[in-house]
């Protein structure tokens, strides 16, 4: 056989067995990642200096149990229970009274529809624009006497959630953009959140970063950072 | 008479049969690209980037490796012109071929294709047309014009009337 002959299918198998594994390895990547629970997207977006994805969703509210310290926390509502702050009772009667809590310390526990649990510490309270000055530099103990119904709850800086899992549905975007998710009765999974929160209108919006997040269902996803 | 004054009676590059593998493979990514996107599941972005660029690639690579080898025949000589921006030309006498062979593997027949060695006395020169349609006819073809050139056969004159 002539030597251009020879080389030629030498060339050509080289490129032949290149091309192949291209291939194979697109293929095996575009089934892993689509029809198994492959965490490679948390591999590629990107890792926050604090081990974290940036993450927004707006989701159906479940149960939150939210604990630390906020620099801001705004409640929009109403009821016929009395709201305490330093032992002083302020009634909430109006549908629309409005709580402003700065630096509070303590925990959140609310739904969609009230707030179960408010119990905690504020370097400062305005409510419904009137500020309520502190008898000493302390702190003011805040808490609320039962459930409360609200409309709007803001938590800004930072909220913590250690573990949330819930039946969700609504969308996550991952990483600024990077990844959108849509979710319609998903299984959804979040470890170590921080950042925002808010609930308006039956939704929640949360604004900041998680360390894990799955979500299983129709829809799968995973993302460990 | 020169070799531009002659006509080329055959011109033949390879075959795109010989891609059909290359095809193939660009056409099962797409098509399990499309099928996750349209079923709902997660298609991801840079995977699917990967898969375009994939299939960009290899279209270009076989129009550019199609494209760099073209056979001439005429009725003196047989010519190999190889490359795109820098151009070989081998150019083979017919009064100096010797031999001339078809080769064909089962999946060269299968795709109708094959290769045409022509041969001057010695293997390691001769101009092999590989994966070229028609290898049968385009043997033959050869095969006339170089026993027309070697028994004097051939007139120009007459082949411009």
């Amino acid at each position: 056989m002539s030597e251009e002959h020879e080389e030629g299918h030498h060339g050509g198998h080289h490129w032949k067995i290149i091309a192949f594994i291209a291939f194979a390895g697109i293929l095996g990547l575009l089934i892993f990642t689509s029809f198994y629970d492959f965490p490679l997207t948390g591999k590629i977006t990107g890792v926050n200096s604090n081990n974290s994805v940036d993450f927004y969703g707006e989701l159906s509210i479940p149960n939150f149990e939210v604990l630390g310290n906020f620099e801001k926390v705004e409640i929009r509502g109403g009821s016929d229970s009395f709201f305490y702050v330093e032992g002083e009772k302020f009634q909430m009667n109006s549908k629309n009274s409005y709580i402003i809590l700065s630096n509070y310390t303590g925990e959140i526990f609310f739904n969609g529809e009230k707030i179960s649990k408010l119990n905690g510490k504020a370097a400062k309270v305005v409510m419904n624009g009137v500020p309520i000055e502190p008898k000493s530099k302390a702190n003011m103990k805040v808490s609320f006497e039962k459930e409360f119904p609200y409309s709007f709850l803001n938590i800004q800086n930072k909220a913590m959630i250690k573990k949330l899992s819930y039946v969700s549905s609504g969308k996550i975007d991952i990483d600024n953009g990077k990844s959108l998710v849509n979710l319609e009765n998903n299984e959804l999974n979040i470890q170590n959140f921080e950042g925002n929160i808010k609930v308006e209108k039956n939704v929640v919006k949360m604004i900041g970063s998680v360390q894990k997040l799955e979500i299983d269902g129709k829809t799968k996803f995973s993302i460990m950072a | 008479m020169s070799e531009k004054e002659v006509e080329s009676l055959l011109k033949v590059r390879t075959s795109r049969r010989i891609y059909i593998p290359i095809y193939i493979m660009i056409l099962i990514l797409l098509g399990t690209a499309a099928y996750i996107e349209f079923s709902g599941k997660n298609l991801n972005t840079a995977i699917l980037g990967a898969v375009v660029a994939f299939s960009v690639i290899a279209i270009i690579s076989t129009e550019f490796h199609r494209y760099s080898h073209l056979y001439e025949l005429n009725n003196i000589a047989i010519m190999h012109t190889k490359g795109i921006f820098f151009k070989v030309k081998k150019r083979t006498d017919l009064l100096v071929v010797s031999d001339i062979e078809m080769e064909q593997s089962p999946w060269q027949m299968l795709l109708g294709i094959g290769n045409v060695d022509v041969m001057v006395f010695s293997k390691d020169s001769s101009t092999c047309m590989k994966n070229i349609d028609h290898p049968l006819m385009v043997t033959e073809l050869v095969e006339k014009k170089m026993n027309e050139k070697k028994l004097g056969t051939y007139n120009p004159a007459k082949e411009k009337e």
